[in-house]
């Protein structure tokens, strides 16, 4: 098993950053860090993007794998046992050395160190906190870590590695319990909610900790993240967001990450992906995930029993905003903020520029434009002053057609269109919004 | 009308901001204007502005005190941006500012053009600042000394400077704006300064990377290629989200 040890620094980076790549959550945000005058590091609240990869996504850190072995063999993962590929492991040495190589060329904003199982849960951690361990106390790296929790590890090891890390994760993989046994026949749903509570509780704890002595240790500061995949198994984007919705209210995450899913292991018994990954769907709940973090929307108002699944061609927001047509016209110069938010065209930052800048008189249509709203959305549910925009009228009939174009609306009233129809579609919205997935 | 001319510098813009405010001339019919960063038009008086280190002080003191020290730090950003009329917008603004009474921070007043105007050469400098956090690449010349080249629309060096002296205090490096021909200097845990003037030769920065620079680049540039997912290719969203003019000091292969 060892022999392949011998494998050069170059090639183990090749088989374990190509073994890592479907894992999300590249980000570096939620951590605002000094450095400390000394030591190599320092970490910025927004996070900083250091490239962008040919599939546009923005890379930010080192993400790779400890190891690509695997004694689990969950079907959608190209590590999975069953699978016959090139099999390494790195020193913890070797880790550290890229990491804190390429962080002072400034490639990269700190390391997302994930694993395989190499042979037992606690083994695995256990190297993933030594290498931790090493990077902070002997190579001081002081910059940003994100560390996976590996499911049935012992609670002393993910506590230990936990005071070394700005943020960790377990992954959820999939949303229901049901599709984690078809699929990954090694997890349950309790070895993966059993971490995820303790980093939780932990957290917490922590939180008194530093309210008394300042200076106390800090654990996971950067929060407690998770991702599901997308596709492999058959459940509707409500239950996707609603099982997004409890994570937060109920383990307080930070970040719930959706991956479309990709078919690596042309497994017979998952969906094929030829025509692409899901990626409309993948952005669909991306913007869905938005409007709960920070438009106080609740599940339940952005799909129901009844609404099981996304709009194809409207934004969650914009299909909220319609289907509730009897809130609006929302007037600009007197709306409170919550209302404001509610508006299609109108972000987090635009309502609190509305917000400011009315204080010093009414605001106009060209005023908003400047402001940053999105006059295109947004004129079919907002008054200034009173006044309507032009000839608009607040009608969901009229607006759908101004915002769809008449053939979309066509499309919309038949009852087949799904998202494989609509994959032509993905290079417009995504740039339209590309900037949400960050 | 009357055009104050100013040097491309804080102090004297101020001083500039000072003299108009000065009452010698009629403050509704003048403007501001950057040296060599404009044509002469007739019938405008152009009167050129000594730099006064006090009477800035004096115009910084005034706007602390009255808008204060967030209004302050927006405006200085400002001052290092590349726009030609940025001088004249910051003027106007200070002017509506006194003249309307305003007491703290009104520059979330979208209401009025000069603050809009404001607002967004704020936004794009502030911006491209924090492009650079990310696409800034050091390369490593013998003795471990860091350096790098950029090429900024606005004037991002010192903002640039103070993030990397947080982030890299034990290292030896320096980040040359090339278009400007400005160098900031770090050395190991002392102050950073800037240096300007230099002409850097890219032929000697080649022949003195260090040993091992090459190893790395080729790891990086591995990384960077086995990172992307085929499945997912979409060098459209890629360009929007790393637009080219970034690109020209970087390691990796974009193409």
């Amino acid at each position: 098993m060892f022999l392949e040890q011998k494998k050069s620094v170059y090639d183990k980076l090749k088989i374990l950053t190509d073994a890592a790549k479907y894992d999300v959550a590249c980000t570096s945000s939620g951590i605002e860090k000094k450095g400390d005058g000394t030591n190599i590091g320092n970490s910025i609240k927004a996070g900083i993007c250091h490239s962008f990869s040919s599939d546009g996504r923005c890379i930010s850190l080192l993400k790779i794998l400890l190891t690509n072995y695997c004694v689990f063999n969950c079907s959608y993962c190209i590590n999975r046992v069953s699978n016959d590929v090139d099999r390494v492991l790195f020193t913890p040495d070797e880790i550290c050395t890229i990491t804190m190589e390429f962080y002072r060329r400034n490639y990269i904003e700190g390391l997302f160190l994930s694993s395989g199982i190499f042979k037992t849960p606690d083994i695995t951690m256990e190297l993933l906190y030594q290498t931790l361990y090493k990077l902070r106390n002997e190579y001081n790296f002081n910059g940003y870590i994100h560390v996976k929790a590996i499911p049935g590890a012992d609670p002393v090891l993910i506590e230990k590695t936990g005071f070394l890390a700005d943020r960790m994760s377990v992954n959820l993989e999939l949303p229901t319990a049901e599709s984690l046994k078809k699929l990954a026949p090694n997890k349950t749903r309790n070895t993966i909610l059993k971490p995820m509570r303790q980093i939780q509780l932990r957290r917490d704890a922590n939180k008194e900790e530093l309210v008394l002595y300042k200076r106390a240790p800090k654990f996971v500061p950067a929060g407690q993240s998770t991702q599901m995949i997308i596709g492999a198994s058959n459940e509707s984007d409500y239950e996707l967001l609603a099982v997004t919705e409890s994570l937060y209210k109920k383990f307080a995450l930070k970040r719930v990450f959706y991956s479309a899913f990709v078919n690596v292991n042309n497994d017979t018994t998952l969906p094929m992906t030829q025509s692409g990954p899901p990626l409309l769907r993948e952005h669909r709940l991306y913007q869905a995930d938005w409007l709960m973090r920070f438009y106080e929307f609740k599940a339940e108002e952005i799909l129901d029993k009844n609404h099981k699944n996304f709009n194809v061609f409207l934004d969650p927001k914009c299909d909220w905003a319609i289907r509730n047509i009897e809130m609006f016209p929302v007037e600009i110069n007197t709306a409170d903020y919550h209302n404001l938010l509610r508006v299609p065209g109108i972000g987090v930052k635009s309502a609190k520029r509305i917000v400011a800048a009315r204080r010093f008189g009414s605001l106009t249509f060209e005023n908003l434009k400047k402001i940053g709203v999105v006059l295109k959305r947004a004129v079919y549910f907002i008054t200034c002053s009173g006044q309507l925009y032009g000839s608009v009228k607040i009608d969901s009939e009229y607006i759908l057609r101004q915002l769809l174009g008449d053939a979309d609306v066509r499309r919309l009233n038949e009852p087949q269109v799904n998202y494989r129809q609509l994959s032509l579609f993905d290079g417009g919205i995504y740039n339209d919004s590309s900037s949400l997935l960050r | 009308m009357i055009v104050l001319v100013c040097s491309d510098n804080i102090a004297s813009i101020f001083s500039a901001v000072y003299e108009a405010w000065a009452g010698k001339y009629n403050r509704d019919a003048l403007e501001l204007k950057i040296d060599g960063a404009y044509e002469y038009e007739f019938f405008k008086e152009y009167i050129k502005v000594e730099t006064d280190e006090s009477r800035a002080q004096k115009v910084v003191n005034t706007i602390k005190k009255q808008f204060g020290k967030e209004f302050l730090s927006i405006i200085s950003l400002v001052l290092w941006s590349y726009e030609e009329d940025k001088a004249d917008a910051v003027y106007k603004t200070i002017k509506y500012g006194i003249e309307t009474k305003k007491y703290g921070n009104f520059l979330s007043d979208f209401r009025i053009e000069c603050i809009q105007r404001i607002n967004k050469l704020y936004r794009n400098i502030y911006n491209e600042i924090h492009h650079y956090y990310g696409f800034v690449r050091f390369s490593e010349l013998d003795k471990e000394r860091l350096f790098a080249q950029i090429r900024p629309k606005n004037y991002c060096l010192e903002a640039l400077s103070e993030h990397f002296a947080d982030r890299l205090p034990s290292e030896n490096w320096i980040i040359y704006d090339v278009g400007r021909n400005i160098a900031a200097v770090h050395k190991m845990r002392a102050q950073w300064f800037i240096v300007r003037d230099v002409i850097v030769d890219n032929e000697l920065i080649n022949n003195k990377l260090s040993d091992r620079e090459d190893e790395y680049r080729k790891l990086w540039r591995l990384f960077f290629d086995t990172i992307s997912i085929e499945d997912r290719k979409n060098k459209k969203l890629q360009r929007n989200n790393f637009p080219l003019r970034f690109r020209e000091f970087i390691i990796e292969d974009t193409k």
